[in-house]
């Protein structure tokens, strides 16, 4: 059998990779886990909200994203049920999708028995895809109550919500939350520009993990106040707010596929070298 | 229904055994119609009651003008004479898009961005972040030949923005990963487990006589 060959093989690269998922999810072994600075801080920052405020999250990740993106989505919705503060939803994403999956998120959340003494429209509300994204966004953030949807995404209508009444701008809100599969250059930079520069606001950007290193100096910067790099993010905020789910339950596979990524690499290059060194000495 | 997400997961992942299949291509098919589907029918929806509560409750004149004229964008598919007239809406949305982003975009992405580069040069991490946009840019910079000592900013330059793209291939790796642990856990759950098996059944069955009728 010839090793060489064998490495250069592309079924070699999925065996390893699949074994490296398949292990650790049949049988968890519990790693030990860091908290990166990023998440650290933005657990920090949530902190300071004072409990029962007003905090508008953004579900504007597309279909298909969930298993990245949804744990921080969820771990903050959880966190901000425990400390009563009351979470209004609303999506912007022109990609669509990511109401849906909120609403699969509020249903998780309730099968955890965590909305028990929760009220929907007094304590939560889920208002759905709204038109316009960066125009739609101005409006809402200048005058919130009229320019959302007459009706939320369960087909009630607004008018007259309880948790609606106090709301009249995107200032009454000390922390928004913004979860997002766009990219660097679209999303993040669009609520940097309607909400944290006119108005001051305090933004937690998750996104996926291909465009955080682009958006990692908005939050060095401080016009960020916190950052949630894709399942990683919600994992480590999940341990931090003690409200474990399938963010912390991913990590060892995370690892282990890091690690095998690592020892391929390692393995590519001496492949490459040892056949360079043949060739010279031939 | 795990079943109906495990088979749809394995007919997207056949492309990774036998290229371009029968089944890939109707998994993929059907995911860009449905999307395709609820993406038209929220935007309608949207636009509908949106439209409905203006006419019937607030009498917004903004939202009823705005719908009436960006319906006009419809006339290009029933009437080639007016279609030009479907270029204003088109007009609209460009000129106040652009009109709303431009506000605050000085602030948000340069004015901010430089502030926060004018560091004290106290630290080292400091001290390579000045040096290192100071030779990205020049890198960058065309009019002076990269010769003698400026060969050496463009070199570091060319390191740095290497580890720079390491680390997003690292992040961008990391994201495919978790997009495949969710679907794993489906899969390797009970009952759609056996579909696993039967999939692996049939790639040695094909694997076999493959090698069967190459002999």
């Amino acid at each position: 059998m010839d090793i060489g060959k064998m490495i250069d093989s592309h079924a070699f690269v999925f065996a390893i990779i699949f074994l490296t998922f398949i292990i650790p999810m049949l049988s968890p072994i519990g790693l030990p886990m860091t908290v990166s600075a990023y998440v650290k801080k933005t657990y920090d920052f949530m902190q300071t909200v004072p409990e029962g405020s007003n905090v508008l999250m953004f579900p504007d990740f597309q279909i298909g994203i969930l298993p990245e993106l949804g744990p921080a989505y969820m771990a903050i919705f959880r966190y901000c049920m425990k400390r009563n503060m009351k979470v209004i939803m609303m999506e912007y994403n022109y990609q669509f999708g990511g109401s849906i999956q909120a609403a699969q998120i509020i249903d998780e959340v309730k099968a955890k028995g965590e909305l028990q003494n929760k009220v929907y429209g007094v304590d939560y509300v889920h208002l759905g895809w709204h038109a316009g994204w960066e125009a739609g966004m101005a409006l809402m953030a200048a005058d919130f109550k009229k320019n959302i949807n007459p009706v939320d995404y369960y087909g009630n209508p607004t008018q007259g919500m309880k948790i609606l009444e106090p709301i009249k701008s995107i200032k009454d809100f000390p922390m928004l939350v913004l979860i997002t599969s766009m990219g660097a250059g679209t999303q993040p930079e669009v609520a940097l520009r309607q909400f944290q520069v006119p108005y001051g606001s305090k933004l937690i950007y998750g996104g996926c993990a291909q465009f955080i290193p682009l958006v990692v100096p908005y939050f060095t910067s401080g016009q960020l106040a916190g950052l949630l790099p894709s399942l990683s993010g919600g994992a480590e905020l999940e341990y931090l707010t003690g409200l474990k789910a399938k963010g912390l339950a991913a990590t060892d596979v995370m690892t282990f596929t890091h690690f095998a990524l690592i020892g391929l690499l390692i393995l590519g290059n001496i492949r490459y070298l040892s056949r360079r060194y043949v060739k010279k000495s031939k | 229904m795990g079943f109906m997400y495990a088979g749809l997961i394995y007919m997207m992942w056949s492309f990774l055994y036998a290229r371009d299949n029968p089944l890939y291509k109707i998994a993929q098919n059907m995911f860009v119609g449905l999307f395709t589907g609820y993406m038209f029918t929220v935007g309608a929806k949207t636009v509908a009651t949106n439209f409905s509560a203006a006419i019937t409750k607030s009498g917004d004149p903004y939202v009823i003008a705005g719908t009436i004229f960006g319906l006009l964008i419809f006339l290009r598919y029933f009437s080639k004479k007016l279609a030009f007239y479907s270029r204003f809406p088109v007009l609209i949305i460009v000129g106040t898009g652009f009109g709303v982003s431009l506000i605050a975009t000085i602030k948000a992405q340069v004015v901010d961005q430089i502030v926060d580069t004018l560091k004290p040069l106290y630290t080292l991490d400091n001290i390579i972040i000045a040096v290192t946009v100071i030779c990205v840019t020049f890198y960058f910079f065309f009019s002076v030949e990269h010769k003698g000592p400026l060969q050496y900013m463009t070199r570091w330059a060319r390191y740095m923005m290497m580890v720079a793209f390491g680390a997003s291939f690292g992040y961008g790796f990391m994201g495919r990963v978790t997009r495949v642990i969710s679907s794993m856990e489906t899969l390797l759950a009970f009952p759609t487990i056996y579909l696993g098996l039967i999939a692996i059944g049939i790639i040695a069955y094909d694997y076999y006589f493959r090698k069967k009728r190459k002999k």
